[in-house]
């Protein structure tokens, strides 16, 4: 589990105020180090201070008594000073005499008179040398000087207890102060991010949202106060009306292409149906002309029937398309299907037959030397009639007409 | 100096000089004892059970801080010095009764006045003692002046204030300050105790 991707897994507005407690975290640890390294000097400071003057006080006053070897004397001036302190500090004072051999202490007890002082002097630190080491209870050894001779010894036994509470009262309030600051200050950053990051939430929901097409950002939302901010969201709402324009611009031209097909169906539309109808009205023309002559009547007939079964042909191939899709590709397919169709005036004469000359036969709609004279579309159906049908509308093997309509043609 | 409130033991050693202006009533009678204290925790209940230890005595002067216990070695033939491993002089009961509660002393030699005086002013200090032994009733501490001034008026006034402290208010509340309840003329009889233990102690 590698902590680095999750952390980066989780909001800008929950890692910025992570990394800022991160750092307030080490700023406080830091700021308690310096503030305990400043109390612990102030402590030794005052530690030094203290057993500076009890010694040189105790020397002041030990010094006849001790010279006179008067036990009770030095006794007593122990037992008042430790009195005067009231107990609070000085946990044992001993007095040696100058070949280290205990004429009294404050606790009789414990350092008995005439026993040696060398044990107590273990650990035993100079008044301007001693520091708080983590132990509660602190020696000091000093010589005792009366009138710039040494006479004996001095061990006192400091008790540092209310000192050692203090410093662990200090790093408490420390560690819980700092902890609070540091939760504070967090919440407060996370609220801040939060806030500040708000314009960019809205930007990443709107991105989100427009499913493909990006919505504008309000202009009431656009934070003018941070520059950066405010040129992105402004680039982006610029982004939106270009995307907007090119969609209105596709929708315009699709529609536009619709329409023209349209167009072009109807025209489609109108020459195929033009064109047999024409035909058709030659024929019916023929009829009425050469009613007597049943061989012509039949020509004109059929090619009635061929015209006829071509309409049939068109308006059957709307109502198939018609139903496969109702929509444009429909009209695009139409087009290209209708003009496939091959309907001809050389198959339908679209004019009416001639008065032939007594004895002639009358001039039949089809015939290759009338076909010249037509222009145009009709040309172009004369063409076609030569060919025959494509075969891309042929049935296929079940009778079906196949739909393989390439759009790239129309 | 023209009077002082002293010992017996020095008031008997100094006989020829001094006369008695007085002698405090203490607990209904002109007399008193010497105690021998310990430590509150301290297994003796004899004066033999302190040999070896530490001693602290008031005064070489002072009767009840001195005297009684020395006489009391010197019965059995040996001396301080001899029977305790140190002795101390503390130049006063209270600091006596301080040297056993601290235990600069195992043993020390006090009067039974203080000792019960202080049990009331400083009950702390005496709890951290006990008493073991107990000397007979002896002489109290008496008010003296020198012999060949007894009839000067300031000595005969001093001596009539004394005597007659229990009858006025202040008097009494002076004797109340001292646990006394009254002072008597007193008579050289009642230091025939301490008289036999000079005697002792003196070898003879």
């Amino acid at each position: 589990m590698r902590p680095l991707p999750r952390f980066r897994n989780l909001p800008v507005t929950l890692r910025v105020p992570l990394v800022m407690a991160g750092l307030m975290i080490l700023l406080g640890f830091l700021a308690s180090q310096s503030v305990l390294s400043a109390l612990g000097k102030v402590q030794d400071a005052r530690l030094s201070e203290t057993a500076r003057l009890h010694v040189e006080g105790l020397s002041v006053a030990l010094g006849p008594s001790v010279l006179r070897q008067d036990v009770w004397e030095v006794y007593d001036i122990l037992d008042r000073a430790r009195s005067a302190y009231d107990g609070q500090r000085l946990l044992l004072s001993i007095v040696a005499d100058e070949r280290g051999r205990i004429l009294a202490a404050t606790d009789p007890r414990r350092a008995p008179v005439g026993e040696a002082v060398a044990e107590f002097e273990e650990g035993a630190a100079p008044p301007d040398a001693v520091r708080m080491t983590g132990d509660p209870v602190l020696r000091v050894a000093a010589p005792l000087l009366f009138q710039g001779r040494q006479i004996g010894q001095i061990v006192t036994e400091l008790d540092v207890t209310d000192l050692l509470a203090e410093r662990r009262n200090v790093s408490m309030w420390l560690l819980f102060g700092n902890a609070a600051a540091t939760a504070l200050l967090a919440f407060g950053g996370w609220l801040a991010v939060a806030r500040i990051l708000r314009p960019v939430g809205a930007l990443v929901s709107a991105m989100d949202e427009s499913k493909g097409a990006p919505r504008p950002i309000a202009e009431s939302d656009i934070p003018r106060g941070d520059p950066g901010l405010s040129r992105l969201i402004s680039s982006y709402n610029r982004m939106t009306t270009a995307v907007e324009s090119r969609a209105e611009a596709e929708r315009r031209l699709a529609e536009r292409e619709r329409f023209v097909s349209l167009g072009r169906l109807s025209s489609s539309l109108a020459h195929e149906v033009n064109n047999p109808l024409g035909g058709l009205l030659n024929a019916t023309d023929t009829i009425l002309s050469y009613s007597d002559r049943p061989e012509v009547v039949r020509q004109s007939a059929e090619l009635m029937q061929r015209g006829l079964s071509h309409l049939r042909d068109v308006t059957r191939a709307i109502l198939d398309e018609n139903r496969l899709d109702r929509v444009g590709r429909t009209v695009h397919i139409l087009v290209r299907r209708i003009a496939r169709l091959q309907i001809g005036p050389n198959q339908i004469p679209n004019q009416p037959c001639k008065k032939n000359k007594p004895g002639q036969p009358p001039h039949l709609p089809g015939h290759k030397d009338r076909d010249q004279h037509r222009g145009g579309s009709d040309h172009h159906s004369g063409i076609a009639l030569q060919r025959g049908p494509r075969n891309t509308d042929r049935p296929n093997k079940a009778g079906q007409p196949t739909d393989q309509e390439d759009v790239g043609d129309v | 100096m023209d009077a002082a409130w002293t010992c017996g033991y020095p008031y008997l050693q100094h006989k020829t000089e001094l006369s008695l202006l007085g002698v405090p009533v203490w607990r209904g009678q002109p007399l008193y004892q010497s105690y021998l204290i310990v430590a509150q925790d301290d297994p003796a209940t004899a004066l033999s059970d302190l040999r070896g230890g530490a001693h602290a005595f008031s005064d070489p002067d002072s009767n009840s801080g001195f005297l009684v216990t020395a006489s009391d070695l010197a019965r059995d033939g040996q001396t301080p010095d001899q029977f305790f491993s140190r002795v101390i002089f503390t130049y006063g009961h209270r600091n006596v009764v301080r040297s056993v509660a601290g235990g600069l002393t195992r043993s020390g030699s006090v009067d039974g006045y203080v000792w019960e005086a202080l049990s009331s002013a400083e009950p702390d200090l005496t709890a951290r003692t006990k008493v073991i032994v107990r000397s007979e009733w002896l002489g109290f501490p008496p008010m003296v002046a020198r012999a060949d001034r007894m009839d000067e008026p300031s000595v005969m006034a001093c001596k009539a204030a004394l005597l007659g402290l229990s009858a006025t208010a202040q008097g009494t509340e002076a004797l109340k300050l001292l646990s006394l309840d009254a002072i008597e003329p007193g008579e050289d009889a009642l230091f025939d105790g301490i008289a036999a233990r000079i005697a002792v102690l003196s070898g003879g």
